[in-house]
């Protein structure tokens, strides 16, 4: 073993590797634990956060077509989100962040994602089988019980032949306590009155440890509960669960010798109960201007058990992904889930009125053309250049559906959309949208054949400013003689009935829905047999589908996309295959096809033993439309580019002395460009982190990364190291965390951060917080908070 | 004798871990057992005539009973994790066994209610049989309850088929929301869950106890019992 630590460390420092990961905005991402089917929590702490207005996150799981976009939720200078359950897929998931500046900029993180810079990757690790041979009936996970009902229950109905019951082990806050239990058949209990209940404090921490007749370890399971006296778990059962926090920070940023003070405060509370589970969430900041879209965030929630869900204020419903998916909304959502029939809905704004503001004003002889030129109600000056304003756009969306979605589930979708068009006085082409949708699930054998699809049309106004057409335009541009040969009493017609539903004038598209431009489509068939999971689906967007329920959606797109996840040895090991192939111009609105063919493969490896996590990953991306660069007519537009990227991951917690956590992440990409852009790039990034926890009060954090990248020649190089730990003192009262990261090469700074969280009363904490970022020889910038923590 | 000394001594050290290592071994070849229990809950096994009053943790064997009294309230938990909640003044019978992968779970209820949470899981089958009807279930939720004229089984989710035990011919099927009624002829109706039928779902479910105190002359008396009525 010793020998292998060698070598995994020195694969560590002595390969040279790159990618650029430095932001203006980001100072670090933290991803928490990376599970098969459970969500996995994304956490980004933000700097200058006074020129942010959201944060996105981007994510998809391995072979995946297209990164999905949800809006984070910034708390003071944190921005986090999970990822979808459905998401956290072996091997890995990609993921970035896109920060969206209050100027209108873009940034993303890692910086240059659309430049080709690799996102960030996650490795995740696979259920175990004998999660589900070896069933923990009592306790349940964070369960409470009282002194005299606790029980332990482990059910061996579905182990396999190989364990022997009578060899597991139970520990209980490390305590072997096997010698309580009681074998009846494929059960094993600790009674209540035997377990021990001598332990500091109410929290315990059970292990247990399955043996197989050759006394090798077949399995651990790990729980955690909480035992309370008869009084206080009486209490506890008989009345509603009650539970809230409140949070103050006040911060001071100084960036650029621009010092801004921020103050918020958020109010948490939750309360279950006889079935029942309300929420309520407050979030005001003084970053909240009438000027901006919203930063205050409220919401409120009442749930029912799996059958209803009623949501006020700001809420993300998710609907089929061509209707509605990742948008903030604020308003009502809810849905009523009955079997047979089921009833989901939204009703909200997806977008606050800003008003815009005259920059310039011009007389009807010089008004010049200009996407932000506007007519004013001013009798010299006409027209005027302004700063455009944001309509108020309301949305409203539907969907009844028939059957639970456990084997059969059809689903309708509608969203209508408009902004208001007197919301704002200096504003341009406000919006109407109507898109309509269909979605079925069927699943047979306990789903291990699914068969889900979804398609919709959309229809889009892109100015309504002007109304639908009058009687007299319809005289003036239909009918013989004019500019189209149509009756127009029967234009007339048509748009009496259509403008029950949307505005009918010349902006409303699509023009051509023969060639379904506004049309989106998709469907899948996944199979999971032999321990093979394969998926194959199809995708078709036309160039003109739209959607006020989704900012991200690609359109002009149609091709098929095929993953195998193939598991192996217990899901211990997972080889996965992805092939896509892709191509745009559907309507022939582009010189040229591009077509974008991507090969996925990746190898991971999780023993859940005394060895490192792996996960080696391989893609190939190349887009091609055809056109020779060197056509002296169409050579501009050839497109001809791969990438080739490599990725390796190790995780390890091992002891040595002491225990230890660590990670090696190594990717290369590199991109050779022959098309006309010629923007051959490389990216190489490696990075190593250790934890190592020294006792149970001091833990440190050293870190490397070494980042290197090339983009059209432009060479980019910086290595960054990370210091620092965690101590806890008087009582575990206070603990003191501190950080130093110093960059050096092109990218040169020194980040220091010292957190001391001092807890005043049981449920009271104070923060305070600093950071410092040196730029030598040009600036200090730093962040100083206090934080106040109450929970009830 | 050097050789007799470290030969008893490796003895006595064997017996002693033994003895310490070793976990109580249970003539019960376990199908389910007593998670919680409220007031007056007895047990008996297949081979005794005597009720016994249960613990927590009672293993309970194929052919194994649960009888709860007034106010009281057991909750019995299968090996594959299917929960019944026996609510008060009913006789549990409690059947199972493996055939290879698959767990086969039978109950037989004389009187009562039973409220119950059945897991979903490969082959395996739940059923309840009652003394005018059999229920099979798969991944379900409800309440069974009936006495030797009519069985009635409320559905929140998933689905059951069931048929008549005087008239196997006569038979039906309810999904989730829906609810439905054999009695002795074999006469079975249908209907959709009441705002009124879901209302005592969810009463059933509820575990919690109430406290009245005696005062007498010689100190304070605590009884505990169960009610479904929570005010």
């Amino acid at each position: 073993m010793k020998k292998f630590l060698l070598i995994f460390f020195l694969i560590a420092l002595l390969n040279v590797c790159v990618v650029a990961q430095v932001s203006n905005y980001v100072s670090e991402v933290k991803a928490g634990t990376a599970k098969e089917k459970t969500p996995i929590t994304i956490t980004a702490e933000l700097i200058s956060t006074e020129n942010i207005s959201e944060v996105f996150i981007a994510y998809k799981a391995f072979g995946e077509t297209e990164f999905l976009k949800m809006e984070m939720l910034i708390v003071g200078n944190t921005a986090s989100a999970a990822i979808p359950k459905e998401i956290a897929l072996p091997p890995y998931i990609e993921y970035y962040l896109i920060i969206n500046l209050k100027s209108g900029e873009q940034q993303t993180y890692p910086m240059g994602i659309d430049e080709g810079v690799n996102p960030l990757q996650i490795s995740v690790a696979g259920v175990s089988q004998k999660e589900k041979e070896i069933l923990v009936l009592s306790p349940s996970e964070n369960e409470t019980l009282s002194q005299d009902e606790q029980l332990i229950s482990v059910s061996f109905v579905r182990a396999p032949e190989s364990v022997d019951v009578a060899k597991t082990k139970f520990y209980l806050n490390g305590i072997n306590v096997s010698e309580l239990a009681v074998i009846a058949g494929d059960l094993i209990v600790l009674a209540g009155e035997n377990i021990p209940v001598d332990f500091d404090g109410s929290a315990r921490n059970l292990l247990i440890e399955v043996y197989d007749r050759e006394g090798n370890l077949y399995h651990t399971i790990n729980r955690k509960f909480i035992v309370v006296t008869a009084e206080v778990a009486a209490a506890i059962e008989s009345q509603w669960k009650l539970f809230g926090n409140l949070r103050g920070e006040s911060r001071s940023e100084n960036l650029n010798r621009l010092n801004t003070w921020y103050n918020n405060a958020s109010a948490n509370f939750n309360a279950s109960g006889s079935g029942l589970q309300v929420s309520a969430y407050g979030y005001v900041t003084s970053e909240e201007k009438s000027d901006k879209q919203p930063f205050n965030r409220y919401s409120a929630s009442l749930d029912a058990g799996d059958w209803l869900s009623i949501k006020a204020g700001d809420s993300y419903p998710r609907f089929p992904n061509l209707i509605m998916e990742g948008k903030r909304l604020r308003g009502f959502s809810g849905a009523l889930n009955l079997g047979f029939f089921n009833f989901q809905a939204a009703f909200g704004e997806t977008a606050r009125d800003v008003e815009g503001n005259i920059l310039r004003k011009y007389t009807a002889k010089d008004v010049i053309l200009g996407s932000d030129i506007i007519k004013i109600n001013d009798l010299n000056t006409p027209y005027a250049k302004v700063k455009l304003g944001t309509y108020k756009r309301k949305i409203f969306v539907v969907r009844p559906s028939f059957g639970s979605g456990e084997n059969f589930q059809l689903g309708f979708s509608s969203l209508y959309g408009k902004d208001e068009v007197n919301s704002i006085k200096y504003g341009a082409r406000p919006q109407e949208n109507i898109v309509i949708g269909s979605d079925l699930m069927l699943a047979f054998d306990e789903k291990n054949i699914m068969l889900t699809s979804q398609a919709a049309i959309s229809f889009l106004n892109k100015d309504i400013s002007s109304g639908s057409l009058t009687n007299a335009q319809i005289d003036s541009i239909f009918g013989p003689g004019s500019s189209f040969d149509v009756d127009p009493e029967k234009v007339k017609e048509y748009r009496d009935y259509i403008d029950k539903f949307i505005t009918v004038n010349q902006y409303l598209g699509p023009w051509n829905p023969q060639e379904l431009a506004s049309f989106g489509a998709e469907a899948a068939l996944s199979l999971n047999y032999l321990n093979n999971n394969i998926k194959a689906s199809y995708i078709y967007r036309g160039n003109d589908f739209h959607s006020f329920g989704q900012s991200f959606l690609r359109t002009d797109v149609r091709g098929i996309n095929i993953v195998d996840r193939i598991r192996m040895l217990d899901n211990k090991l997972f080889i996965s295959l992805g092939y896509e192939d892709l191509q745009d111009n559907l309507q022939n609105t582009k010189i040229a096809t591009t077509k974008f063919r991507t090969v996925s493969a990746s190898v991971s490896l999780f023993p859940r033993a005394d060895f490192p996590n792996i996960t080696v990953g391989y893609n190939r991306f190349s887009n091609s439309n055809g056109i020779v660069v060197t056509n002296p007519k169409e050579g501009k537009y050839a497109i001809d580019d791969q990438t080739n990227r490599i990725l390796v991951q190790l995780s390890y917690d091992f002891s040595a002395g002491i225990k230890h956590s660590s990670s090696v992440s190594f990717t290369k990409s590199d991109r050779e460009d022959n098309g006309a852009a010629n923007s051959d790039a490389q990216f190489n990034n490696l990075s190593l982190n250790l934890n190592s926890f020294w006792d149970k009060d001091l833990m440190s954090v050293f870190g490397f990364v070494y980042s290197s990248s090339e983009i059209s020649n432009i060479p980019f190089n910086y290595f960054t190291f990370t210091a620092g730990g965690r101590y806890r003192m008087l009582e575990n009262k206070l603990t003191l965390t501190a950080t130093l990261s110093p960059s050096f090469g092109n990218f040169n700074r020194q980040a220091f951060e010292f957190v001391a969280d001092y807890s005043v009363l049981k449920n009271l904490n104070l923060a305070f917080q600093t950071r410092l970022y040196r730029f030598p020889g040009k600036s200090t910038n730093s962040i100083l908070g206090l934080i106040t923590r109450f929970t009830i | 004798m050097k050789n007799h000394i470290v030969l008893f001594a490796a003895l006595i050290s064997f017996g002693i871990n033994t003895f310490l290592q070793a976990q109580k071994k249970s003539d019960i070849n376990a199908v389910a057992y007593v998670q919680k229990i409220v007031k007056i809950v007895e047990q008996r096994n297949s081979d005794k005539e005597v009720w016994a009053g249960a613990k927590i943790a009672t293993p309970l064997p194929d052919g194994g009973q649960v009888k709860t009294g007034a106010k009281s309230l057991a909750i019995v938990k299968f090996l594959e994790g299917s929960l019944l909640r026996v609510r008060e003044n009913s006789i549990l019978n409690i059947y199972g066994k493996k055939e290879g992968k698959k767990v086969i779970s039978n109950t037989y209820i004389d009187k009562g209610a039973v409220q119950f949470e059945v897991q979903k899981q490969g082959d395996d089958e739940f059923r309840f049989t009652t003394p005018t009807a059999v229920a099979a279930i798969r991944g379900t939720d409800g309440l069974i309850f009936c006495d030797t004229t009519v069985t009635r089984v409320y559905l929140e989710n998933g689905e059951l088929y069931i048929e008549s035990t005087t008239d196997p011919t006569k038979n039906g099927k309810i999904v989730g929301g829906e609810k439905i009624s054999v009695d002795q002829d074999g006469n079975i109706v249908v209907a959709a869950l009441t705002d009124e039928d879901k209302i005592i779902i969810d009463k059933a479910k509820l575990q919690t106890t109430k406290k009245i105190i005696i005062k007498t002359a010689h100190g304070d008396v605590e009884v505990e019992y169960y009610t479904s009525d929570q005010k």
